[in-house]
């Protein structure tokens, strides 16, 4: 008996193709984000901490995601919430870390949290323990009590401490890039509620048939823009304000 | 982004997949999700125009008369000409649709953003109508009086109307 199984990766499997392209660039951004902290001012250190470990968490998942969507054909669904419960709270953080040099409290940090959280453990709720077949009532519940921590932070970031904080702060790198972080909670993180709605019972699944194959394509590339692109956004923003202080000083 | 758009999504998330999942709602209970939004925000928002007016002018009583004068020519208006007074009552709720969903736009002057406010209302209220010409039907025919609308609400009219103002919004 082998314990090894060879698996071949179909050709025409864009799923299974996204898996591993999607786990080699969060690991190579890991890399990319701890190596560059050497490069920052001390004050930005962490954040790139944060981003390089909120891709390198995704590494690991993706890791495990794409060998048993290999083997199973299934939907990762419980790693992928291990996941996100994990690297949404951190990309959370980021805003704190970011708008802490203009007065951000802790308690900005725990209600981001709490959100994200919140957000999560609902969605979990309605995707994992959908009863077999699709129940659209509790897909439509579950997404709704979860979509209230995403119009929180939605709100925070665009109008509310977040967004009152950067307008307040001294740096304009802070004042672009937090906007930037804005427009991906925007656009970036509606991706996550297209694929939720795919799942069976999902309204997208029952007004248009979009199945859960549909899913994971979204989810993989939602990932990939979101977790890399954050963090990029991040790094633009130490690397500009360090230029920036180093010119001052000079 | 601003308020009333991040209001507008947030209520698209959150209403639109309970709308999905409630299948048939019949009028009576439209109308009675509808009440209380009609007396928290909508009778609120008609009766705060002489605030807003006084916020800018001191002359508060020359507001109330001349409001009360265009409502008394405007009512004159529906008994001698109908027909005349319902299209002037669409083209200013339609401008006045747009107003508000731009808001942000109040103080600009460009006709660009008049031609807007007024186009973004038109695609409303003619989507609204066309896509429930069998309720509009069913209301019109209730009273002889509604019969001198009714060629406003053919469905072929109310198609072109839509799909002018929306292209012409979105361009």
């Amino acid at each position: 008996m082998s314990l090894l199984e060879i698996i071949t990766i179909p050709k025409d499997d864009a799923i299974a193709f996204t898996f591993f392209t999607g786990y080699m660039a969060m690991l190579a951004a890991s890399i990319f984000f701890f190596f560059e902290r050497s490069r920052v001012e001390g004050k930005w250190k962490v954040s790139l901490l944060v981003s390089g470990l909120i891709t390198f968490i995704a590494a690991v998942h993706y890791y495990y995601m794409r060998d048993y969507y290999l083997v199973t054909g299934e939907n990762p669904t419980v790693l992928r919430y291990i996941d996100w419960t994990l690297t949404v709270p951190l990309m959370c953080v980021e805003f704190y870390l970011l708008t802490k040099a203009a007065g951000a409290k802790l308690g900005l940090l725990w209600k981001l949290i709490i959100a994200s959280v919140w957000m999560l453990v609902a969605g979990y709720i309605g995707e994992a323990f959908n009863p077999e077949g699709g129940d659209t009532t509790h897909s439509v519940i579950w997404g709704v009590i979860s979509t209230l921590g995403y119009i929180y932070i939605l709100y925070t970031a665009w109008f509310g401490e977040v967004a009152q904080l950067a307008k307040q702060s001294k740096d304009e790198v802070v004042k672009k890039g937090v906007r930037v972080l804005a427009w991906f909670v925007l656009v970036g993180w509606a991706i996550y509620p297209i694929g939720y709605m795919c799942m069976p019972g999902g309204w997208f699944n029952v007004a248009f048939g979009w199945g859960s194959s549909n899913v994971d394509l979204f989810y993989n590339i939602a990932d990939a823009i979101n977790k890399i692109g954050f963090g990029l956004v991040v790094y633009y923003i130490a690397t500009t304000s360090t230029a920036k202080e180093v010119k001052a000083t000079a | 982004m601003t308020k009333a758009i991040f209001i507008f999504i947030a209520s698209i998330l959150l209403v639109f997949p309970l709308v999905f999942n409630a299948g048939e709602i019949t009028t009576s209970q439209q109308l009675l999700i509808c009440i209380p939004f009609i007396l928290l925000f909508g009778i609120p928002h008609g009766a705060i125009d002489d605030v807003l007016y006084s916020r800018k002018s001191q002359k508060k009583s020359s507001f109330i008369s001349i409001y009360l004068l265009i409502i008394s020519l405007n009512v004159v208006l529906w008994f001698l000409l109908p027909l005349a007074a319902y299209i002037l009552f669409l083209f200013l709720s339609a401008y006045h649709f747009g107003q508000s969903q731009f808001s942000q736009y109040f103080e600009q002057q460009p006709l660009k953003f008049k031609v807007l406010y007024f186009f973004w209302g038109m695609s409303i209220l003619s989507g609204l109508t066309y896509f429930n010409h069998d309720e509009i039907r069913s209301i019109m025919s209730q009273y002889q009086e509604f019969v001198v609308f009714s060629q406003l609400h053919q469905e072929q009219l109310l198609w072109y109307v839509f799909i002018i103002s929306t292209v012409t919004t979105a361009s």
